[in-house]
């Protein structure tokens, strides 16, 4: 298979470097900044950690419409990329942007996230597209959200294996362990199994403290090249993205290859680790989306970091918990942390965080982060491979 | 259902068969059988469904193959009445005039 990497020495040799990481000021309830509002926050922020300005950017990525956020934010970028293939978007940014910036595209790139899922500011309604193939063969079934849709493939996951619905329970039990460290998560509280089947009832299996809530907030990224890096008055030490992958693998969750596991997880994880010269024994924190508790369980076995079937006694043996030996969704996860939506950008926000040794839940010597993302309902997936330099 | 003479069938429908473009496709029936791959019971109302909660929302792997969505009736709705690979068949369900196919265990006359 193709390495997806562009061929030559020159341009592989260049290092990318993240040189700014910022979330925007406020996030979880944010009723009076637009969703345009919370990326420019998050995106000047990311910009001051590198000591640069808006004038500095030649290239913006986001899954807003480029040219708004490239007049908001005030510049004129040579580069623009405004890749919507759901909440992974900004893993599939940070692939192209290391493309761009190793082949002169632009020299400094910022990805910007905003979202007003909550509060619905300077956003247009809602609405579900019928016509499309998960419109007409899906969604007319009474899926009333993404509760009644991504979850779906569950069950076949379970029977598989012979689990039952404590495994989801488990997932969000481990995760509120971090968010307790987390003073910006949304939910707090150190969780139970019986906690967590006793919140109510959303789709069955999923009670409500195993899916994501619907916040508002802002993040954004500013890459560049490490030689650029070097000229730069950086607050923080760059971090290397040391590898990307992605794959689209279709429209729905019913439309996936197996149930019961990610086409899309599974092939941009490997090309992530191939690309990073690396394997799941190098990997210090590990980040899975989780807008839902079964993604997680799905991520630990697609990505191999255990076997078929064993990512629930993993997580219940405390491996991905605090003192553990894989600790995974940091920030809580989506879950516990934020959603606004398009969680991918706070995947991302953590493993800087815990790069640069700057998380409120901060474990001690992370070399390496994994991010893996996904997006739409199984519908893609992008994974970044974080380093120190 | 459309299919490809060598490929099998196509869902979602396309005019075309996916693996090696070949068009147009005929449209053959299938059977109509299938077990039960996974389910949710849905406790928030989706659009049209607002005084059906709770509700059953399945994926179907048909005889012949395809994967279908579609709501399972003529059971109790509880996480009991339903096992993996359970046979299920399809029946229509009108909805102003557009026919939508819709999933009830093998033997039940249950009708919408």
């Amino acid at each position: 298979m193709a390495s997806g990497w562009i061929d030559g020495d020159s341009v592989k040799q260049e290092e990318i470097v993240i040189v700014g990481a910022s979330e925007s000021a406020e996030i979880g309830i944010v009723p009076d900044v637009s969703a345009m509002g919370l990326a420019i926050d998050s995106a000047l922020r990311a910009l001051d950690d590198a000591g640069l300005t808006p004038a500095d950017v030649d290239g913006v990525a986001g899954t807003m419409h480029p040219a708004e956020l490239a007049l908001q934010l005030g510049t004129r970028p040579r580069y623009a990329d405004g890749t919507n293939v759901g909440g992974c978007s900004y893993m599939l940014h940070v692939r192209h942007a290391v493309a761009a910036l190793r082949t002169g595209m632009a020299s400094v790139v910022v990805i910007m996230h905003g979202e007003s899922g909550r509060s619905r500011v300077g956003v247009p309604a809602m609405s579900m597209d019928m016509t499309a193939a998960p419109g007409q063969f899906e969604r007319i079934y009474g899926v009333a959200g993404t509760f009644s849709m991504f979850t779906l493939p569950v069950m076949a996951y379970l029977h598989k294996y012979g689990l039952d619905e404590t495994a989801l329970a488990e997932v969000s039990v481990a995760q509120s362990r971090w968010a307790a460290q987390q003073p910006r998560a949304l939910r707090q509280k150190v969780l139970t199994v019986d906690d967590v089947l006793n919140s109510s009832m959303i789709s069955w299996p999923f009670r409500v403290l195993e899916c994501c809530p619907l916040t508002d907030g802002g993040g954004s990224l500013v890459l560049t090249t490490a030689s650029r890096a070097a000229d730069m008055d950086l607050k923080y030490a760059p971090v290397v993205v040391a590898g990307t992958g992605s794959l689209v693998e279709g429209a729905g969750s019913s439309f996936m290859e197996d149930l019961t596991s990610f086409r899309a997880f599974r092939e941009s994880s490997a090309e992530a680790f191939r690309s990073a010269d690396m394997n799941v024994n190098d990997i210090d924190h590990l980040m899975v989306y989780d807008a839902y508790a079964h993604l997680p369980l799905y991520g630990l076995e697609d990505l191999g970091f255990v076997g078929k079937g064993e990512a629930t006694e993993f997580i219940k043996s405390g491996a991905t918990s605090p003192g553990g030996s894989l600790p995974m969704n940091t920030n809580g996860g989506g879950i516990m942390y934020t959603h606004t939506g398009m969680y991918g950008m706070f995947a991302l926000q953590e493993a800087v965080r815990q790069m640069r040794g700057t998380s409120p839940a901060q474990v001690d010597g992370v070399r390496t982060s994994f991010v893996q993302g996904v997006g739409g309902m199984f519908a893609a997936a992008g994974a970044v491979v974080l380093r120190q330099p | 259902m459309p299919k490809c003479e060598e490929h099998g069938w196509v869902f979602p429908p396309r005019p075309h068969c996916p693996t090696c473009g070949k068009r147009p496709l005929e449209w053959k029936q299938l059977s109509g059988r299938g077990t039960i791959a996974s389910f949710i019971i849905s406790h928030r109302p989706g659009m049209g469904y607002q005084d059906e909660v709770p509700y059953f929302i399945v994926i179907v792997d048909t005889a012949e193959g395809p994967r279908m969505v579609g709501n399972l009736y003529g059971v109790p709705v509880t996480p009991e009445s339903v096992t993996i690979g359970m046979p299920v068949e399809v029946f229509f369900e009108n909805r102003e005039g557009v026919h939508v196919p819709q999933w009830r265990p093998v033997g039940s006359t249950v009708t919408l």
